[in-house]
């Protein structure tokens, strides 16, 4: 009898920011985390060794299984970039130089080796994608489409920083692309650090401030750009010093324009507000232009969109309302981290010429957590919890906590994949009133104030909440990827979860994937009337989602949470 | 030992591939540059590695 | 052993601060005098302003096989 082999591909990101590790068996996703959530180091950017680690145990394999180990982009051409780049600007680049220089020649240009000597895998077994390449695959070979464009855009990878091209059952092929240093994601990043938030880290921030604001600045931004009718775009480099400068991303010139940022902004001040509005404005008008070109050199009504820039889902929506495209997925973690997945598919899929099978359509790859060894860490540490019988019991419960305003922390299965949580490691309240959402914005997650929080419904009655019109299908919006409108009737029921622009970034929670959050916000609605929850990563300011029983015990009794929930046990603070 | 040698084995190998890749983008100008701070980096890691970074003043 | 850790986090501490002024100095000897060359004599486009009618750029064909997936 013939024996079937088994491929086994773990794709790797790193270096950059969110590492993160995928185990793909068969061009089937089997396992995957960032870095950050065994780390617990915000943004983790070091090798993924504890990731890696986690998918072989997973599947319970060593290194020497492994077929191919891929790394998501080409190191070596990075390089050329920067030192390029640092060549072209001399003198102005000394910053630039010096620091990438000691990174690279101390760090980076090694990743081979360190690859080879962790993982001990002969070097033929180690192959290089290309970073968009990587953004493209982890979007379309997880989506259900046969054929589709495909979009990626983010700050930068190797020169690229906004590609796209036509992928079609096994294949893709990306066409065109913008090269550094004309980048959306990096004209984003300047106006985000200029509004007083970190890079890589405050872009949705400033999302969220924008709907404050009025777009009074559109034309100021516009004249820092030249865009073409075809979407294509340059920035003015006079304005900006991100190419060539560690310290700042703008010059005194855009200084000149937009005035001198001297105050963080915790609460809304209005100018700022104002540019928030004004950069997402004309950010949308670009990216729809990008999407609109692409549509006229394409015959399909998909699109597959990944790269950072795919995080900011207030633009996401207008792909689907705005453009000619009918069907729109989004890889779930579609920055850096979603790289190793579409590393190891690129390779499985058009570099292997395997066929496909697969779809993402659930994202709980993660640690998972046995109630055996819950209980038997509450004992040890002599925490005092209640056992719940059986899952009604459980629902029955927290539903009661849930609705007399308590706020509860969720711990359930395996871990989500991607920055969002989606009701296996959430902190969960009570959507129907805006003073839950200062509670938990206060209390618990010390956000900034204007910071909204965002929704889980069950699917069947989400179009009775939101106005999804013939897109309530979408997978994104499984995803929380989604900025859409709350149905103008439903606005008062929903005050938490509500953005000030009427709007809201919900999860759509089906019965198949998620069936025991499913039931949770069912009864929830047979006891309220409104079967939906405001559901917020369970992590405080600054650390990363909680991944084990244990991060999320350590959490709890730092915050103002009311009650934790972990598999079946449930943890109320005491009154001390 | 035996790791360290086949490390450094890894390493030289990964230099030998960032030439081959200067040549193919026909950037072979840049190799002086790099074969300076690539020796420049190595000194300075082995001296922070192994202790004797205060010692290599003297060598400049 | 815990005397010499120290000492190699003091070491590690000067390396990296050998690490700036060499390159420094590398900086201004070499990489400066190398721009001006570079940037007259450069056919790379990407730094410039350029006045074109649009900025995409095709990627150019090449077969994505296993030998090409071997290159960094």
């Amino acid at each position: 009898m013939g024996e079937v082999t088994v491929v086994y591909i773990l794709g790797i990101s790193c270096y950059y920011h969110d590492s993160a590790a995928a185990l793909i068996k068969d061009g089937i996703v089997v396992a995957c985390s960032d870095e950050e959530r065994f780390s617990r180091i915000k943004h983790d950017s070091s090798f993924p060794k504890k990731a890696i680690q986690f998918c072989l145990e997973k599947e319970g394999i060593t290194s020497k299984d492994l077929d191919f180990v891929v790394f998501y982009e080409k190191p070596f051409i990075k390089f050329e970039r920067i030192l390029l780049t640092s060549l072209y600007y001399a003198p102005k680049s000394l910053s630039l130089f010096r620091e990438s220089m000691k990174e690279w020649f101390f760090d980076k240009l090694w990743v081979k080796s360190h690859i080879i000597s962790e993982l001990k895998i002969p070097s033929q077994k180690l192959l290089f994608s290309e970073h968009h390449l990587s953004h493209a695959a982890s979007s379309f070979y997880c989506s259900p489409f046969k054929e589709s464009a495909v979009l990626s855009i983010d700050a930068v990878g190797e020169w690229t920083t906004t590609s796209w091209g036509i992928a079609k059952g096994n294949r893709l092929d990306l066409k065109e692309e913008i090269k550094f240093p004309n980048s959306l994601g990096l004209l984003y990043s300047a106006f985000t650090v200029f509004a007083g938030y970190e890079a890589n880290e405050g872009e949705y921030k400033l999302m969220g401030l924008a709907p404050y604001g009025k777009a009074k600045y559109k034309k100021e931004i516009s004249n820092l750009i030249d865009v073409k009718k075809d979407g294509s775009f340059s920035l003015k480099r006079e304005y900006f010093s991100y190419q060539y400068d560690l310290t700042g991303v703008y010059t005194k010139k855009f200084k000149e324009v937009f005035g001198d940022r001297n105050v963080m902004p915790d609460k809304v001040i209005e100018y700022y507000a104002d540019i928030a509005a004004s950069i997402q404005s004309v950010f949308e008008d670009m990216l729809l232009k990008i999407v609109d070109y692409i549509y006229s050199k394409t015959t399909t009504p998909n699109i597959c969109f990944a790269g950072g820039v795919a995080l900011n889902s207030k633009a996401n929506w207008l792909i689907l309302k705005k453009t000619k495209f009918k069907n729109l997925y989004i890889q779930p973690s579609a920055g850096d981290s979603g790289g190793a997945i579409g590393a190891g598919l690129y390779i499985y899929h058009h570099v292997l010429g395997n066929n496909r099978s697969y779809m993402m359509d659930r994202v709980y790859f993660g640690t998972s957590n046995d109630n055996n060894e819950i209980e038997k860490f509450l004992l040890t540490k002599k925490i005092s919890f209640v056992k719940s019988k059986n899952d009604k019991d459980l629902i029955d419960q927290t539903v009661d906590v849930l609705s007399r305003g308590k706020v509860v922390g969720w711990v359930q299965s395996q871990a989500e994949w991607g920055p969002r949580a989606l009701g296996h490691r959430s902190i969960l309240a009570d959507p129907r009133f805006s003073y839950m959402r200062d509670i938990v914005n206060t209390k618990i997650k010390f956000r900034e104030a204007f910071r909204p929080f965002a929704p889980s419904v069950i699917e069947e009655r989400a179009d009775e909440f939101f106005d999804l019109g013939p897109y309530k299908n979408q997978l994104p919006l499984r995803f929380m990827q989604l900025v859409v409108p709350v149905a103008k009737k439903k606005r008062d029921k929903l005050g938490a979860v509500t953005h000030v622009d009427g709007t809201a970034r919900p999860q759509l929670v089906d019965k198949e994937t998620n069936p025991l959050y499913h039931r949770l916000i069912h009864e929830f609605g047979l006891k309220t009337g409104v079967p939906v929850l405001l559901n917020t990563s369970f992590n405080l300011k600054g650390e990363p989602i909680v991944n084990t029983y244990e991060d999320a015990y350590k959490t709890f009794i730092k915050s103002g949470i009311d009650v934790l929930v972990l598999g079946k046990h449930i943890i109320k603070k005491s009154k001390k | 030992m035996k790791v360290f040698v086949s490390s450094l084995y890894t390493k030289l190998k990964v230099v030998v591939e960032l030439f081959g890749f200067l040549l193919r983008r026909k950037l072979w100008w840049l190799v002086p540059l790099i074969v300076l701070i690539l020796i420049i980096m190595t000194v300075i890691s082995f001296g922070g590695a192994t202790g004797l970074a205060p010692f290599i003043y003297p060598l400049f | 052993m815990k005397t010499y850790r120290q000492w190699k986090k003091i070491a590690k501490k000067i390396a990296g601060f050998q690490a700036d002024v060499i390159l420094f100095l590398i900086f201004f000897i070499v990489l400066c005098p190398l721009s001006l060359l570079f940037r007259k004599l450069s056919k790379n486009n990407s730094f410039k302003e350029q006045n074109v009618r649009i900025y995409w750029v095709k990627r150019k064909k090449t077969v994505h096989d296993i030998t090409w997936a071997r290159l960094q």
